[in-house]
């Protein structure tokens, strides 16, 4: 036994140096890895000390209590049913009326209470505004930091994020989320666009949501010599060449493509909006 | 004799003298198992104190600030003033970085913990009645436990968190009739939203908070109130509690286990880096980066987006889409499940009897069964969302990889199920067999004016 | 003490798991070394041994022709030839290399892709096969040869950029590479490499030449001061630790964070539990057996 306390006060007197070595760490430069070193072994040596207290240095015994049982009996349930009973008589009698006005009120009351909610929702009334972006026709393709986009800037193989002219910048990022574009080129002899958009990849320049039509994740690779397009949350793919069909993983459709074309100075505009509503299904979706 | 003065003076005042001896002499059985809620319980005492320390570090303003901190890569940058609060709460106030990830990974234990207490008494049936109501409780802290966080780990403003919101605003979008009203109703509006980071700050530290801490005064006053379940052994009754005294033997016991329980986590804390903002960046909507995961506790959620069917129903106008089956139906399903089975076993089984000694796993094959077979398929969904990066440790195609999940996801849970049954009947008929040979003695105990116990061996004990 | 063997070699074994399954990735992450084979230092004999053969034997030792022949034709013939074709123009094995001049013989010869020992699958960054005499001849030879030549960018770091590097890696790289240049599955069997071996040169290479099913990145989406602060962004990942909160888990990020916090943390809690909560060898339970 006297080892055994000797053990619990060595373990004792390593948690207090630990707690003084703690400060001093603190003092000197709050290095993290020793601040934690400090703090793992002290609360250990601390744990490891009233443990050892417990089962070794205290005398042990079982004790035993009794539940007592939780039924208070059919009698008390009765009186109690009673007591309700008799409550709620009193208020009622033969006031049925009032007790229809009273919950009509309680309802008129509660449903009135809920219609602050929906100011947490400022924006419920323009759910359509999800069927659109800011592309528009003629708007130019424009880089992250604003500058134009040429069909020059882009060869076979490469991919550009873009934006809208005018809608780039810290004080457009919601817009931005919703706009993001990417940019790819592709020769213009491997693409089997749909018939109604054969005209969408101007000398193999295309252009997609970024917005993954599963989650609405950023579908931000791009294995180019497979001209297919991987979003890394989910692997949803998506192959470039058909205009952004779904080739594999969850996400139940295409890519949406946004019309583009070439001004006569090499810069790249767009045609009009997405034709469909980008990123993930909702309810309101058509 | 402070003591007796300041026991008796409070009595005076609110006569606590008779419930303070009945408390400290409240007795606890003595097994291991009976202890997996307590790392619940200090996991998020640590969770509340480190917190509240991060919290006076952290601004819940989502406006562009120029980052002028000691980290160089990000100097100069224009990020969310959020993110450059925790990069200042990490690397410029003196152990911050410390207490954060401590915030952080005793989240994660708190959740494990609450979890492993799960399925103990899920398997030793410590859900029957008279304690069903309390299992409820406890599956709506396995909810709220999620809920806080996925708030908290969205709240930096970094790229990581930033994506799975998104991912998490467009599962709410998908749910048929009132998604958009739902999403818009957190977010404010259309993702991302100006209003979103102060929303999840005031959920994070005081909504989802105060309701676990209402849901576990209720759920621990339940237990203190029914008392704990207890195996079955000599001397046990469903009448009585045989073990330790809360005090002294139980408060050192339990004492001890916070100290240790501080101890893992600032060891995780200190050593193991968690959620680095500071690599991820701040969120730009339109960036991402690979690998991207949510922690542990939603794992098995992103694993069900990516093995989901890609179904989308269009109907009359309307669009469901294939979020909802995997983000919505699948684990409302499994809490469903969860919140129900108590009352579903009661009708399968047809025992409607209250219950207080818990039986060991193997005693009800099937049970075991349902639950090895659930646990498998949370299990492979959780594994299914890291897919990508087992794809790159093992040099697989992820494709390949998400073809095998969907498999396993049909296929191990009843193989795990049925084996978990089989291995359930095998231990009964052996412990059966084993038990009738011993012939153990039961033994019924009488408190005697000593203190002391006088032991009948006649005396039947009810079971 | 049976059973507390048991837990504590359970809860030892997980640790030890634990450690290792986090250290081991870290511990690359870590040490972080200079490229093995800076472009401008000639390789070390073993990389020179090509399936067996010392190229001094491969190359020279083909008589007295090899005086009169360029070593680039040489080098081409001998190993590369069988998949790219005489003509350059491919073949089912490899592909055609017309657009390949410059950075795309530097960049395979120099990150020891190329020559590869199995045709078709992806090449991986290792040490140089050739010196950079003979990658110079093979340039010159594929140069003269092919369609296109994309001359080797010159790439200078630059401390003073390395915040326009970390905003451009980004925006263009670590959707692929990851946040630490880690590397990362990109879908359909490839993986997008890490890049703690690169060198400055070999970096700008591939931003321009795009590997694999790398795309490429012209000087209109990169500039050259663009690839020099890309460069330095990318050293600096390679050569700075992370390390501020303790090990980086190879940057595997929450899925690691969770392996970590399920076997080191609940399981040393769950190993604790299961100490404190059995009883000290028996003797409260001597109260009421009488066996």
């Amino acid at each position: 036994m006297r080892k055994l306390e000797l053990l619990v006060a060595i373990l004792l007197v390593v948690a207090m140096l630990c707690g003084g070595v703690f400060a001093a760490v603190y003092a000197l430069g709050a290095q993290i890895q020793l601040a934690a070193a400090m703090l793992v072994l002290g609360f250990g040596s601390l744990a490891a000390a009233m443990v050892v207290w417990e089962r070794r240095l205290m005398p042990g015994r079982v004790s035993i209590e009794d539940r007592g049982s939780l039924p208070s009996g059919e009698e008390k349930n009765d009186a109690a049913a009673q007591t309700l009973l008799a409550g709620a008589d009193a208020i009622v009698g033969r006031r049925t009326w009032l007790v229809r006005l009273f919950g009509g009120a309680i309802a008129a009351l509660g449903v009135g209470a809920l219609f602050p909610l929906r100011s947490f929702a400022p924006r419920l009334t323009g759910i359509d505004q999800l069927s659109h972006t800011s592309w528009k026709f003629g708007i130019r393709l424009v880089r992250e930091d604003g500058t134009a986009v040429r069909a020059s800037d882009l060869e076979n193989d490469s991919i550009l994020t873009v934006f809208p002219e005018g809608r780039v910048g810290p004080q457009f990022i919601d817009e931005m989320a919703n706009d993001a574009t990417v940019l790819v080129r592709v020769p213009p002899a491997e693409l089997a666009l749909p018939p109604a958009r054969a005209t969408w990849g101007p000398q193999g320049l295309l252009a997609f949501s970024k917005v993954c039509t599963h989650a609405g994740c950023p579908v931000a690779l791009y294995r180019a010599k497979a001209r297919q397009l991987f979003c890394p949350c989910h692997q949803s793919t998506f192959d470039v060449r058909t205009g952004g069909g779904r080739i594999f993983g969850p996400a139940a459709r295409g890519l949406p493509q946004l019309p583009i074309a070439i001004a006569p100075d090499g810069t790249l505009h767009a045609l009009g909006d997405y034709p469909e509503p980008i990123g993930p299904g909702y309810w309101e979706r058509a | 004799m402070i003591v007796r003065r300041l026991v008796g003076a409070l009595d005076e005042r609110i006569g606590s003298s008779s419930f303070l001896k009945k408390a400290l002499d409240k007795v606890f059985p003595d097994h291991w198992a009976f202890m997996l809620g307590e790392i619940c319980v200090y996991g998020f005492v640590v969770l509340l104190l480190t917190g509240t320390y991060v919290a006076f570090f952290f601004n819940d303003s989502d406006h562009a600030t120029i980052y002028r901190g000691v980290y160089a890569p990000l100097s100069g940058r224009s990020v969310p003033a959020s993110y450059a609060s925790v990069l200042y709460l990490s690397f410029e106030a003196p152990l911050g970085l410390l207490i954060r990830q401590m915030h952080h990974w005793s989240a994660l234990v708190f959740i494990g913990a609450i979890v492993l207490h799960m399925s103990r008494v899920f398997f030793t049936g410590a859900f029957r009645k008279p304690r069903d109501l309390n299992w409820t409780f406890g599956v709506l802290l396995l909810l709220l436990g999620i809920g806080a966080g996925f708030t908290g780990y969205s709240l930096p403003g970094d790229l990581l968190s930033g994506v799975g919101l998104r991912i998490a605003y467009s599962v709410a979008q998908s749910i048929p009739f009132v998604g958009t009203w739902l999403a818009f109703g957190f977010f404010g509006g259309p993702f991302p939203t100006h209003e979103m980071t102060q929303r999840l700050f005031i959920t994070h530290v005081w909504l989802v908070p105060l309701l676990i801490i209402t849901v576990m005064s209720l759920h621990l006053g339940l237990v203190w109130r029914q008392h704990h379940t207890q195996f079955a052994g000599p001397g046990r009754t469903e009448r009585n509690v045989v073990g330790s005294t809360l005090w002294p033997y139980y408060a050192m016991k339990s004492i001890g286990l916070f100290a240790a329980t501080i101890g893992v986590v600032a060891l995780l804390g200190g050593f193991f880096t968690i959620n680095p903002i500071w690599m991820y960046g701040p969120y730009d909507p339109w960036k991402v980066a690979s690998p991207a995961q949510p922690d542990w506790y939603v794992a098995w959620l992103d694993g069900s987006l990516r093995l989901g069917p890609a179904l989308a129903v269009r109907l009359f106008g309307h669009t469901i889409s294939p979020l909802f089956w995997s983000g919505v139906v699948l684990p409302g399903a499994l809490f469903g499940g969860m919140l129900a089975w108590p009352f579903l076993e009661r009708k399968i089984t047809g025992d409607r009897d209250a219950h207080n000694i818990v039986t060991m796993p193997y005693e009800t094959p099937w049970r075991l069964g349902l639950g090895v077979a659930v646990i498998t398929f949370a299990t492979v969904l959780g594994f299914a969302g890291s897919d990508d990066i087992q794809a790159k440790l093992l040099h697989v195609e992820v494709e390949k990889a998400m073809y095998a999940y969907r498999i396993a996801l049909i296929i191990a849970p009843p193989v795990f199920g049925l084996i978990a049954v089989a291995i359930g009947f095998d231990l009964r008929a052996r412990f059966e067999t084993l038990a009738g040979k011993r012939q153990i003695r039961r033994a019924s105990l009488t408190r005697n004016a000593d203190g002391g116990f006088d032991i009948d061996h006649k005396k039947a004990t009810p079971s | 003490m049976r059973r507390r063997a048991i837990g504590f070699s359970v809860f030892t074994f997980a640790f030890v798991m634990c450690v290792v399954a986090t250290t081991s990735p870290a511990a690359r992450a870590d040490s972080a070394e200079q490229p093995r084979v800076p472009s401008h230092r000639a390789p070390d004999t073993a990389g020179l041994y090509v399936d067996g053969i010392p190229p001094s034997v491969r190359t020279h030792g083909t008589g007295s022709r090899a005086a009169h022949l360029d070593e680039g034709t040489v080098l081409y013939d001998v190993h590369c030839t069988s998949c790219h074709g005489a003509d350059l123009r491919g073949t089912k094995s490899g592909p055609s290399l017309m657009g390949s001049g410059g950075v795309g013989v530097d960049f395979y010869m120099t990150t020891g892709r190329m020559p590869l020992a199995i045709p078709g699958t992806q090449a991986n960054h290792m040490s140089p096969h050739f010196d950079t005499g003979q990658i110079a001849a093979l340039d010159r030879y594929v140069g003269a040869r092919a369609t296109r030549s994309i001359p080797i960018p010159h790439v200078v770091l630059d401390e003073g950029r390395l915040q326009a590097g970390r905003s451009l890696f980004e925006s263009n790289c670590e959707a692929c590479h990851g946040v630490g240049a880690q590397g990362a599955t990109a879908g359909g069997g490839w993986t997008a490499l890490p890049l703690w071996n690169a060198t400055p040169t070999q970096i700008g290479e591939a931003i321009r030449f795009g590997p694999g099913v790398m795309p490429r990145f012209t000087q209109a989406q990169l500039s050259p001061t663009d690839i020099d602060a890309l460069a330095t962004y990318v050293r600096y990942l390679a050569t700075t630790p992370q390390t501020y909160g303790g090990t980086v888990m190879d940057y595997l990020g929450p899925p690691a964070e969770g392996f970590v916090a399920a076997f080191a943390g609940i399981g040393m809690l769950f190993w604790i539990v299961y100490f404190t909560g059995t009883k000290a060898d028996g003797r409260r339970i001597g109260a009421y057996e009488d066996d």
